[in-house]
């Protein structure tokens, strides 16, 4: 039987009280009480009562200070014994007190407590001791049922509803119950209330099921990636809805959630039975986050996966970019390990891997050109994007295809409380969104407690969308750049894009989402050539978690990239050329939670390439170009995959996957097939201190052949074939996590990576509209190391992040092609190989309102091929070139600063504005995108360096809210 | 939005994405050896030797001892390169009488290394024919088109040999004779030189100067149903370039090719050319077919390839056509000069005399002379030389 309990739980936005949660040391036989404990915290409140518990004979004298507790000290205690502590806070007393006095203790800490206690004496009276010195800073002890309760006394109760506690949480009817606290939602500091899962005569033991949605308390939005744990090993974070399942042990939990920028909540539980709890958090608004990146320090420690960065987007939103658009590429190149070539370049590289080794999703679909205007802009619209998560090294086996890393970037869901949208304005870009629920009668009042979760979804389905698009007027700036100064002088850009998504939950278990996502760019340089392309996503996804221990996903999906270019000539020779690279796809993949330490996921990924590698037809009616397209190459990508993750105890766990995928290209021909393993194991010393390791290998079916250092239009895709092997790639990685004080995060991870049948060119080889393009590639094997050192702080009126990479990254061709090997056959510096890089993202909060952010960027030059000397040829000088990527352009340094202006919190106000106006390249340096050498035509030569923003950018964002 | 801040950035912008001048240290030269033939069968052709050289010299480097390259054909003919005493490392083909319809190969032995080089037995290509050279009026610019078409050739590559005549801003009748250049009589007889009217045909008022292409001029009609292009733009001259002052001639010569010598060029245009741009491919660089038989491991830098010569010739007549754009040219005018005293003061701050003066009550033995800057007045300040092509339609000297 189970029971379903249903509350919106909304922390006092004036008051944090907070449910520190300890865990218990060494249990006491004298203390161990029965597990059926009624605990109803009003009953401290109302009466201030509170029993001595009596101490019990020890035999030597305990001296605690602050820093010195012992946990594991195992005296055997007498009547003489005395005991001490000086000047400990309250967390470490109340350690003391559960390890020398009773081991179930709760309390709740004034968040602005800073006071310290110190109490000596007989142990019989210690207890009596500390409740005088707790009184004195204004708590009350009381006990219940053997458990005891520290709490501020002036905490606010008084609007808890009457005769709440009275009822006891229990028994009754628990739906009539339900209803009325969600009535009084704003009124009520849940942490203060006992929840109970179940009904107490269930008469399980051992470890129940306990799942549900957390969900932002404004917009009724799910959220993502909160951490949901217990004092124990039991760890999870929530889903891409927002759901979560944990296992625990039948009994009093403390359950915490904690989301980077949601207030903490921790709640009191008490599980009888299988049950679901969906939980409301609310945005940190007193609390001075600005940048927050990745996941709360716990997930770090909980998780056994290494090398994931987790980005919100509050946070994109606020590092300064060019031109003040916020973009998620932008702040994905400020996390350790993640490098591009230069400024506006698409595409970025992960760990040593090519741009085109990273598995870009977008609301599950493959996006296959991430930049808009020649890189400037990424193409996800941040209005209408919650979450990003970068796999740097240990790829969940759900994911495949790309040997590099997999970028995730969710979309948001819509409000399904009301009508809400925004309005930006930038300089070059505009942009707007709207979302809200659909239909009527929908979201009314509370968008919770919906159906009852026992299985009667009664047709309350709740419906929501979310439309974003954005649109670029930057003609007018590229007009005002003179000719010849600059690549972009005359030339012209246009990009637009458009989401759509529209999310149906069933019921509470089941929910379907439709996702569309389009994005065109076309841009011309000086010259005859044109270029564009179009970005277009369908996907349809079904989630059901169809009983308390096992989900389902299933997805399917439409993408197309599609690219392409003009050459202008003439009337006669004009000609277009488009290719095309699309895939319809399905998974369907499946978590279940396997006994109490097993958590297992499986599923089935299928891909159906459809490739255009090129199609040339004339540009004029009156022409003499013959319309021409290459053979279309056809695949299918198959894998089936397992993992398991393994969680013995709460200091170790171990998750390990084997995904199984396959290749076959039924043109050009060819089969492939191969496993690939992903483990990873982590190990915690202590709450704040785990070390991790993890390998992992990848396959990879399609591949980028371009002859630029950018993703670029005249980029064409080809498939593993039989004369295209696939690549295939290993990293073993490891690294070491500790928090200091709860606010500094300090990571090191460190990780070696091989590649194989990464394609280079023969130097000559013409890429588009090429036949036999798979006769002018060579494979070449990849090798790249590094280590990355992070220290993040995520709490404080400054928060930020600085980071520092080594790393080197090397190619070296696979066969021997005698003179024209390149490099001789040695290895060579990758075009993205740039060893040092140390970055900082920092966030200093003045007031509520107002923030100023700071960005550094350092880096080694990338390298480059120059010429080695020069020739007379066809009556002109001309470049001989050498040794290819030996010179490195100039280092890198770039600084940006920007100031937020965020809105007042005038919460009737219909609309509000935040303003974001700041300075890209404060110091004006002239960064090198490129360094080369030309010959003008032949009359002599002449050093040049690209620098794409040489001097500040000043830029201005305004940003309105309804 | 705030005006001024709109401003302020479009100013900033305006120095963003630039392209700077760079130099830096790049590393040793290698000493490599670059062979280039352009092999015209039919027509006079040349090979020439060289050797790359460091990118920041200002000197090209060519073997110093003689080289012996010999063109051999399948047919048992063998044409051999005669040193070109003008020009160093050039050796003259006459492949006037070669046949077009037999395959050849070259062979060069390096003089200062005593290494072979050779080819493969490469085949002629058919020659292109130039329908049309034309020139085109594009604003304040004239374009030359060339139009061809060929017979399954899909390759081209051409080049130009340029000659304009052209005028100094103000005919000099007479010029001056300076003290040093008189003999010791009219020295006394003149103390400040002479002036001396030019003897007829005699002026430094008509010049000509030539060019030849230093770009690479390619194009392929490989995506074309039909090989031929029209009014292909290759050349374009602003109207106020000197060049279109008078009379202008070019001459386009044009080379078929064959797949791997047209990547050849590509290749070698990219990596020249268009570099460094956002979408510029990265510089790489391809193998000729030329290789060192005592070392295959030498990278010799060329590609020889063998056509069939298509020429052709354009001549722009600016009094008939009027592309030429004077506005642009700014001179100042001849100042009479009554003293003769100051005429070597005058000539050897840079001037010439250009007319006598002439009217009533002017002398007629010792007349005064308009004197101007010899750079608008003496045509071989502006490049060019006095030296008029045989062939050249004009009948001034």
């Amino acid at each position: 039987m189970k029971s379903v309990v249903r509350f919106a739980m909304i922390p006092r936005v004036a008051m944090i009280p907070r449910v520190a949660m300890i865990p218990r040391i060494a249990m006491i036989p004298h203390f161990v009480l029965g597990f059926r404990i009624l605990l109803i915290l009003s009953v401290m409140l109302a009466s201030g009562t509170m029993t001595p518990i009596a101490a019990h004979p020890a035999s030597s004298t305990h001296s605690v200070s602050s820093n010195q507790l012992s946990s594991s000290e195992q005296s055997i205690l007498t009547a003489s014994n005395i005991l001490e502590v000086k000047r400990v806070d309250l967390d470490s007393l109340v350690r003391f007190l559960k390890k020398e006095v009773n081991p179930r203790i709760y309390y709740i800490k004034d968040s602005r407590e800073q006071s310290t206690f110190s109490v000596k004496g007989e142990r019989v009276d210690f207890f009596r001791l500390v409740e005088v010195a707790l009184r004195e800073k204004g708590y009350n002890v009381s006990t219940y049922d053997g458990a005891l309760y520290i709490l501020h006394s002036k905490s606010l109760y008084a609007s808890l509803p009457t005769g709440f506690f009275d009822r006891g949480g229990v028994s009754g009817d628990n739906a009539e119950l339900h209803r009325y606290l969600a009535s009084q939602n704003l009124s009520v500091t849940y942490e203060n209330k006992v929840y109970e899962i179940g009904e107490s005569d269930a008469g399980r033991t051992g470890k129940v099921y306990l799942s549900g949605y957390v969900r932002d308390i404004a917009s009724g939005e799910p959220l993502v990636g909160v951490s949901v744990y217990d004092e124990s090993s039991a760890y999870t974070a929530t889903d891409a809805d927002g759901f979560y399942r944990l296992q625990l042990p039948v009994g009093d939990r403390i359950l915490n959630f904690s989301g980077y920028s949601m207030e903490d909540l921790h709640l009191n539980i008490k599980l009888f039975d299988d049950g679901s709890l969906d939980v409301s958090m609310k945005e940190k608004v007193t609390a001075l986050t600005g940048v927050v990146i990745s996941a709360d320090d716990v997930s770090r420690h909980k998780d056994s996966r290494i090398g994931i960065e987790k980005v919100r987007i509050n946070t994109i939103s606020k590092v300064p970019a060019a031109f003040g658009e916020a973009d998620v590429l932008k702040v994905v190149l400020t996390l350790p390990g993640v490098k591009s070539v230069g400024e506006a370049s698409s595409g970025f590289n992960v760990r040593g891997g090519s741009t085109d080794q990273n598995l870009i999703l977008f609301n599950d679909g493959t996006i296959y050109n991430p930049s808009h205007m020649f890189g400037l802009f990424s193409t996800f619209n941040t209005d209408v994007i919650s979450e990003i998560e970068l796999y740097k090294s240990s790829i969940p086996s759900e994911f495949g295809g790309r040997i590099s890393s997999v970028l995730d970037v969710r979309g948001r869901e819509g409000n399904s409380n009301k009508l809400t949208g925004s309005v930006g304005l930038g300089l070059l870009t505009s942009r707007f969104h709207l979302e809200g629920p659909l239909g009527k009668g929908n979201g009314k009042g509370n968008g919770k407690g919906k159906g009852n979760g026992n299985g009667n979804g009664n047709g309350q389905g709740r419906t929501t969308f979310i439309v974003g698009g954005r649109t670029t007027y930057s003609n007018w700036i590229l007009n005002l750049i003179p000719e010849g100064r600059s690549d972009y002088a005359g030339g012209k850009a246009a990009f637009r894009d458009l989401n759509a998504s529209v999310s149906h939950h069933f019921n509470e278990r089941t929910s379907l989402h439709a996702y569309a996502y389009l994005s065109h760019d076309d841009f011309a340089f000086q010259g005859d050539t044109t270029f564009r392309y179009d970005n277009m996503n369908f996907s349809l996804k079904l989630r059901s978690n169809f009983n308390e221990k096992n989900s389902l996903i299933v997805v399917a999906g439409y993408d197309s990239y599609r690219s392409g270019f003009d050459n202008d000539f003439n009337e006669q020779s004009g000609y277009t050329i488009s290719t095309g690279t699309n895939q319809a796809f399905a998974k369907i993949s499946f978590k279940s939670s396997l006994g109490q330490k097993h958590s297992l996921s499986y599923g089935l990924n299928g891909v159906y390439y459809m490739l255009n590698p090129g199609t040339l037809s004339p540009l004029y009616k009156e022409t003499l170009v013959t319309p021409r397209s290459l053979d279309e190459q056809n695949g299918l990508e198959l894998a089936a995959y397992v993992s398991d993750v393994w969680t013995p105890d709460e200091k170790l766990s171990l998750e390990g996957g084997i995904r199984y995928s396959g290749f076959v290209a039924m043109r050009p021909g060819g089969y492939h097939h191969s496993p690939e393993f992903r483990f990873s194991g982590k190990y915690s010393f202590r709450d704040n201190l785990s070390l991790k390791a993890g390998f992992n290998s990848m396959n990879q079916y399609i591949h980028l052949i371009s002859n630029t250092s950018s993703i670029s239009p005249m980029d064409t895709w080809q498939l593993t074939g039989d004369k295209v092997k696939p690549q295939k790639g290993w990293q073993a990685a490891g690294g070491l996590y500790w928090t200091v004080g709860g606010k500094l995060d300090i990571s090191m991870e460190g990780y070696y990576k091989r590649m194989s049948n990464y394609l280079d060119y023969k130097s000559g080889a013409v890429l588009v509209m090429n036949e036999a393009l798979s006769d002018w590639l060579v494979p070449t094997y990849g090798k790249a190391y590094g280590v990355e050192l992070l220290l993040k702080k995520t709490v404080g009126k400054l928060n930020g992040w600085l980071s520092y990479t080594y790393s080197r990254t090397f190619l070296r061709e696979m066969q021997d092609r005698g003179v024209e090997t390149i490099n001789g056959g040695d290895w060579y510096n990758a075009p993205h190989d740039k060893p040092h890089d140390v970055k900082m993202v920092a966030n200093y909060k003045i007031t509520h309102r107002y923030s100023v952010s700071l960005n550094l960027d350092y880096s080694t030059g990338r390298p480059v091929t120059v010429p080695n000397g020069k020739y007379v040829y066809g009556g002109g000088y001309r470049l001989a070139y050498t040794e290819r990527n030996a010179y490195r352009v100039p280092d890198y340094f770039r600084m940006d600063l920007a100031m937020n202006i965020e809105p007042g919190h005038y919460l009737k106000q219909f609309s509000h504005m935040s303003v974001t106006f700041g300075v890209y390249n404060v110091t004006g340096r002239r960064n090198a995108y490129s360094v080369f050498y030309t010959t003008q035509g032949g009359t002599a030569v002449h050093g040049r360096m690209l620098s794409v923003f040489a001097c500040p950018i000043p830029y201005i964002n305004l940003n309105l809210k309804f | 939005m705030n005006k001024h801040i709109l401003l302020l950035v479009a100013v900033s912008l305006l120095a963003a994405g630039c392209v700077y001048d760079f130099s830096a240290y790049l590393g040793p030269t290698q000493k490599r050896l670059v062979v280039e033939g352009e092999l015209m069968v039919g027509s006079q052709s040349k090979v020439i030797l060289s050797y790359v050289t460091a990118t920041d010299s200002y000197s090209e480097s060519y073997p110093e001892k003689p080289a012996t390259v010999l063109l051999k054909g399948e047919d048992g003919s063998s044409y051999e390169g005669v040193p070109d005493e003008s020009s160093p490392g050039n050796y003259a083909l006459d492949l006037r009488k070669a046949s077009p319809d037999t395959r050849y190969r070259l062979l060069v032995t390096n003089g200062d290394t005593g290494r072979d080089y050779e080819t493969d037995w490469l085949e002629v290509s058919k020659a292109a024919v130039i329908d049309s050279l034309s020139s085109m009026l594009l604003n304040d610019k004239v374009a030359i088109g060339i139009s061809l078409h060929a017979n399954g050739e899909k390759y081209f590559r051409w080049n130009y040999e340029e000659i304009y005549e052209y005028t100094s801003d103000y005919r000099a009748y007479v010029y001056y004779v300076p003290v040093s250049s008189l003999t010791p009589a009219e020295r006394a007889a003149n103390p400040f030189g002479k002036v001396v009217p030019y003897p007829d045909n005699e002026n430094n008022y008509y010049c000509w100067s030539g060019d030849h292409s230093t770009e690479i001029l390619i194009f392929n009609t490989k995506e074309q149903s039909d090989d031929r292009f029209v009014d292909l733009e290759f050349r374009t001259i602003a109207r106020t370039n000197i060049r279109l002052s008078e009379l202008y001639y070019i001459k386009v010569r044009v080379a078929t090719l064959n797949e791997d010598a047209y990547r050849y060029w590509q290749n070698i245009k990219s990596n020249s050319d268009y570099n460094g741009s956002l979408f510029s491919p990265n510089p790489s660089e391809m193998r000729g077919n030329i290789r060192c038989i005592q070392d295959a491991g030498e990278s010799v830098i060329g590609f020889i390839y063998l056509s069939q010569a298509a020429e052709a010739e354009l001549y722009i007549d600016n009094q008939k056509t009027h592309y030429y754009d004077s506005r642009g040219r700014y001179s100042i005018s001849p100042e009479l000069c009554e003293s003769k005293d100051l005429w070597p003061n005058l000539f050897r701050l840079g001037n010439i005399p250009v007319v006598q003066e002439t009217g009533p009550g002017v002398s007629e033995t010792d007349p005064p002379y308009y004197w101007v800057s010899k750079y608008c007045a003496d045509c071989r300040t502006m490049g060019g030389t006095k030296s008029k092509p045989s062939f050249w339609p004009n009948k001034h000297q």
